[in-house]
């Protein structure tokens, strides 16, 4: 024990050492930062995908403790998704809202949630989004006509494909089939297939 | 072929005087007296030494020398490359721990840049928007976690309660306060990796459409495994579990922390009442 001072004492700092330790953590920092972020797959998308085939709409089942397909979803509340892939052409997602929470959202491959429109938002509870590239996204606009029984928005995306997650709601257990009625009603399509709004 | 020779050190004044036998000694003349053998000359070590082999001649000692020297080199040689690995390695642990702990501490607990605290509630501030930081990111995208964006809703939460102490599944809990502004909010229980707690014969979410309320938009809820009148949010188990605080609606302003002084809103505190 009484070695350990002396050694303390030998012991030199080189602060070049230091220097070069610091930048290569700050490297490591941001390299493990950026990995997580960008290179490593979203654990998320990888159980979507498991859920729902390309673009169709898949009405996820009641959530329970049991069943909770991703992390911090409400039991109050019914999930559709939709995995779409634009890159043949145009993907049209319609549905008719319950009331004004209900909320579609869009996310990114990387987990950003690049648009999201809900009940309080409209003027009509039919709402048709047309999902398209960016760089030919107003090409074929819907109808926005006023007397149009749905409200339609052209939603120019940078990434081809992505997640659109509808959620509605329950104001109590009784709701709850008249909400999966009009989840299965709502719809998920490439643009020109069978069934889909024609334009 | 290597030879190493000892090298001696020169004999000094008092060492020579040691060994002078010639020089009269007082305890020499008592010895003498005595009859008793004259003592040997004390050594400094134990060990006996090895003889000194005396050098054949001049250059077979100069080549000794020079090997040493040689041998004591490439020692020290060996030596220095070994302290420079130890402390290579000592500089590059420094630099993986300070890079992954501090990496993982930013996407974990984030820092005042990407995170408000509001009493036991946190909230990160750009969760699930486009140009959200890449801390912000990583957290998202290691927890799972779709959120929506800021525009949509925020999601404050809490796994401590108003004193700091860990949220458990077995203790009973108090939540009071206003009720937060928004469209509308959700409150629920959670474990530590985000699947919900059973609420057994509770409820597994208050919600502001179904929550009661008091005067003033005042709330009040129970978090405990035991029935409670009111608002009961039921738990189960008795892990450690998490809080999830959802608002919805454009309502920045009136729901952070960081809105103005007049438009700010206290989120509810978080008492614990007891444990099992």
């Amino acid at each position: 024990m009484m070695r350990l001072p002396r050694v303390l004492s030998r012991l030199r700092v080189r602060w070049l050492w230091l220097a070069a330790a610091l930048l290569a953590g700050l490297l490591l920092h941001f390299a493990a930062v950026f990995t997580v972020t960008y290179a490593l797959p979203r654990p998320d998308m990888a159980v979507l995908a498991t859920l729902s085939p390309l673009n169709t709409l898949t009405v996820l089942p009641p959530i329970t403790p049991e069943h909770q397909p991703l992390p911090f979803m409400m039991a109050d509340t019914r999930y559709a998704i939709c995995r779409y892939d634009i890159r043949k052409g145009p993907v049209v997602l319609h549905a008719s809202f319950g009331d004004d929470d209900w909320t579609i959202a869009l996310y990114s491959p990387s987990g950003d949630n690049v648009y999201v429109v809900s009940g309080a938002d409209l003027d009509r509870r039919e709402i048709e989004l047309l999902l398209t590239a960016t760089q030919d996204g107003l090409a074929s606009p819907l109808s926005t006509a006023k007397d149009a029984a749905a409200t339609s928005v052209t939603v120019g995306l940078a990434n081809r494909t992505g997640v659109a997650i509808i959620s509605a709601p329950m104001a109590g257990p009784a709701f709850g089939s008249a909400i999966e009625r009009l989840l299965l009603q709502a719809s998920c399509q490439q643009r020109g297939k069978p069934g889909t709004a024609e334009n | 072929m290597l030879r190493l020779v000892r090298w001696r050190r020169p004999a000094t004044a008092h060492r020579k005087r040691r060994r002078d036998m010639s020089k009269p000694s007082k305890l020499r003349d008592l010895r003498a007296t005595l009859a008793l053998p004259a003592a040997e000359p004390q050594r400094r070590t134990a060990a006996p030494r090895a003889a000194p082999q005396p050098p054949r001649n001049r250059s077979i000692r100069l080549t000794g020398v020079i090997d040493g020297l040689a041998v004591r080199a490439g020692r020290r040689f060996v030596v220095r490359i070994a302290g420079n690995l130890i402390e290579l390695a000592v500089y590059g642990t420094v630099a993986v721990a300070i890079g992954l702990a501090s990496a993982w501490y930013m996407m974990d607990y984030g820092s005042h840049l990407t995170v408000e605290r509001d009493g036991p509630w946190q909230r990160w501030t750009i969760a699930g928007a486009v140009g959200a930081d890449p801390y912000t990111k990583a957290h998202f995208a290691r927890a799972g976690w779709l959120p929506l964006s800021t525009a949509a809703a925020h999601y404050f939460i809490a796994n401590k309660d108003s004193t700091g102490e860990a949220l458990y599944a077995d203790c009973d809990y108090t939540l009071s306060g206003l009720a937060p502004a928004g469209r509308r909010w959700t409150l629920a229980a959670f474990d530590l990796q985000g699947r919900g707690l059973d609420p057994g014969a509770g409820k597994a979410v208050i919600a502001s459409t179904t929550a009661l309320f008091g005067p003033e938009s005042s709330l009040s809820v129970r978090l405990a495994q035991s029935t409670a009148p009111g608002n009961w949010l039921g738990l189960t188990g008795a892990a450690r579990m998490q809080l999830l605080l959802t608002v919805y609606g454009r309502t920045d302003k009136a729901v952070t922390a960081g809105g103005t002084a007049a438009a700010k809103r206290p989120l509810p505190s978080l008492i614990r009442v007891g444990c099992r």
